[in-house]
């Protein structure tokens, strides 16, 4: 890899590679998020859960800088991001330095632009040191580190499959070189092989990259598997957070327990599920 | 199995459309459905020699990841073909052949029993009507008056766990959450109080909470209707959570059917092993997922022998030529030509 990035030291390594603090966001006379607070440390990865509506998204929203948050703080490295940014430089800072994918990379990719000129259009943006045959050379290791051959990087993204079109994503994510990958139920429209797939592209990248993850997800065994912190979130609100491991072996609240059940599995009850669901509403 | 390559002549309407539901005759049954684009347009079959049951009550899961023919396996129970596909083999609901039933029992097929939910709510709804009217739409055209017709739709809302059914009538489509919407496609479908349900991935776009409880809504309608459902889903916890048998599908051909428990615990084809080895598990200490190595089989490609084999770790040289025909064993069925030598053992 041309910049392997080291995941200790740095004068931010105590401090996170990411900290959030006692974030809000009000739509209207709702509370989508409310007083979230949580560290990345460098290199890691947290999982975000909560069930439909409990505000994973906008949280992820607002880190990235697509949504202004009505209070609280964002720093990456040390630097504040929930403010206005002072200029260009400063505005492609932050957007560098944090990337998202999405679950319907259909959506967010550019139906007219092959994959080839989609990672060029980005090192453009953000590697313009790079030049042009620099520029062929990342894009050319780029597609080899997300496993798409030729065929692909001349596709459009109709003509790919839906892991295919994954893998697109998080290779235009990491042309930007990022140090926080926000990943927003990025596996959910996938199914299970191809799914497996990509989890175990994202270990490797993070193993080999150092780039923190945060992992939006309603499903907890997908979360199991890529993170080693979680937060739960509920309404807006953190009901619990803590080692992934341990959380999910001894969950303190209610909801946890309700999410952990959920998961489709040995002794998995519907009807108990939807009972308990009642219970806590 | 029978051979795939039979002629297509059909005995037209053998079976009358109105033959009573005799417990002899499954409630759907797939003997040998092979399935064709046009020449050019794809090298092998959509589906290959398919064969499988539902019977009254039952629920039976098809799985088989993106691509394998599951949609077009449920559509075809519907009488919806990709345009200008070839067909042989027989659809069979409660004893009538789909495939060569005439508009007319094609209609009866859908509009008196089997319904189908698809993945996305959203997608099966007029976002510019009102609920009630979409509910109501096939009882008026089945002769019921308006007022019995909304008397009715409020009766399922309250079925699939809508709080306030009248006042849910009257909404659009957009005031619903994807669960809450996915309740009132589910109420929708159970409006002509259909023999046979076919469940398109219903709780795919829904998250983990909410799909048990559309799962435990689907159930519960179930054992107080006697519906079959065929499930389709390609998450292997779920369909074992809730299925009485399942079929597993690789590139148009089933290449497993068992009773669910036995094909979790110990299945027989390398696909099924390697499946459930992707699904990523809760339970303490369980194994990463393990992906699946290569690419699923394309509509372009006709592999000669087992369309597995390229991604299979048991595969010899035989398995690149000969192509394994599903074989019945003690519990169910494995198409896979080294199955008697317990590789998976
Ligand atoms: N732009 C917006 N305007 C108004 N309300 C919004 C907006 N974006 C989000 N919300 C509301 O904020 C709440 C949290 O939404 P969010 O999308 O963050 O949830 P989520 O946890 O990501 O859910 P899902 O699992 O369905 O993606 C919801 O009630 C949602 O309707
Ligand atoms: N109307 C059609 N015309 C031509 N090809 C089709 C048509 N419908 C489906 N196919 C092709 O048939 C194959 C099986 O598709 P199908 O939709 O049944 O897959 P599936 O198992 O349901 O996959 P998924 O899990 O993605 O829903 C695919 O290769 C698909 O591209
Ligand atoms: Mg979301
Ligand atoms: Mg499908």
């Amino acid at each position: 890899m041309s910049k392997p990035k080291t995941p200790q030291g740095g004068p931010e390594a105590a401090a996170g590679l990411l900290e959030v603090r006692g974030l809000c966001r009000t739509f209207g006379d709702h509370k989508a998020v409310d007083d979230v607070s949580f560290t990345l440390p460098p290199g890691g990865s947290v999982g975000i859960v909560g069930e439909s509506g409990s505000g994973k998204t906008t949280t992820a929203r607002m880190i990235v800088g697509l949504e202004r948050p009505d209070g609280g703080s964002i720093t990456v490295g040390g630097r504040e991001r929930a403010s206005r940014p002072r200029n260009r430089a400063e505005r492609l800072a932050r957007a560098r330095e944090v990337q998202m994918v999405f679950q319907d990379p259909y959506l967010s990719l550019d139906p007219r632009i092959a994959v080839r000129d989609c990672l060029d259009e980005v090192l453009r943006l953000h590697a313009p040191e790079l030049g042009k045959p620099g520029r062929e050379a990342r894009v050319a290791e780029l597609l080899d580190q997300v496993g798409l051959g030729a065929r692909e990087a001349g596709a459009l993204p109709k003509r790919l499959s839906g892991g295919q079109r994954q893998r697109v994503a998080i290779a235009r994510a990491l042309a930007a070189n990022p140090r926080v990958m926000i990943l927003d139920e990025a596996v959910a429209a996938l199914d299970v092989s191809i799914q497996a797939q990509i989890l175990e592209l994202l270990a490797t990248i993070r193993r080999e990259e150092g780039i923190g993850y945060l992992f939006v997800s309603h499903d907890l065994a997908v979360v199991k598997h890529i993170t080693d912190d979680v937060v739960v979130l509920r309404n807006g609100k953190i009901v619990e957070s803590g080692r992934t491991a341990d959380v999910l072996s001894a969950p303190q609240h209610a909801y946890t327990r309700l999410l952990i059940d959920s998961v489709p599995g040995p002794g998995w009850d519907p009807e108990r599920i939807a009972e308990s669901r009642r219970a806590l509403a | 199995m029978a051979d795939t390559t039979k002629s297509t002549t059909k005995k037209k309407n053998s079976v009358p459309a109105t033959r009573a539901a005799d417990s002899a005759t499954p409630l759907l049954a797939l003997d040998d459905v092979t399935l064709r684009l046009p020449d050019g347009a794809a090298a092998r079959p959509i589906l290959d020699g398919v064969s499988l049951r539902v019977e009254r009550g039952e629920t039976i899961g098809l799985v088989g990841e993106s691509g394998s023919g599951k949609s077009v396996a449920c559509r075809t129970v519907l009488g919806l073909l990709p345009k200008n596909a070839r067909t042989t083999g027989e659809v069979r609901v409660e004893g009538t052949d789909v495939l060569t039933a005439g508009p007319a029992g094609l209609r009866d097929l859908r509009r008196n029993k089997v319904s189908m939910v698809f993945q996305d709510p959203r997608a099966s709804v007029n976002p510019m009507r009102r609920v009630g009217d979409f509910l109501t739409e096939g009882l008026r055209l089945g002769g019921m008056s308006k007022k019995d017709a909304l008397a009715r739709a409020e009766e399922l809302l309250t079925e699939v766990g809508i709080r306030d059914p009248k006042g849910a009538l009257r909404r659009f489509p957009h005031e619903f959450s994807g669960g809450m919407l996915q309740r009132v496609v589910i109420a929708a479908a159970l409006t002509s109080d259909p023999a046979l349900l076919l469940a398109d991935e219903p709780t795919t776009a829904l998250d983990v909470t909410t799909q048990a409880e559309v799962v435990g809504i689907l159930r519960r309608l179930q054992a107080t209707h006697g519906t079959g459902m065929l499930f389709v889903t390609h998450d292997l916890e779920l369909a074992a959570a809730i299925c009485d048998r399942i079929y597993v599908m690789y590139a148009g051909r089933i290449v497993e059917s068992r009773p669910a428990a036995e094909l979790f615990a110990r299945p027989r084809h390398p696909y099924t092993a390697a499946l459930l080895a992707s699904t990523p598990r809760l339970e303490e200490g369980a194994e990463p997922p393990t992906a699946i190595s290569g690419r699923p089989v394309s509509l372009a490609e006709a592999p000669t022998g087992c369309a597995f084999a390229d991604r299979c770790a048991f595969a010899v040289d035989r398995c690149r030529t000969e192509k394994p025909a599903l074989v019945e064993d003690g519990t169910g069925a494995a198409a896979c030509l080294r199955v008697e030598e317990g590789i998976l053992a």
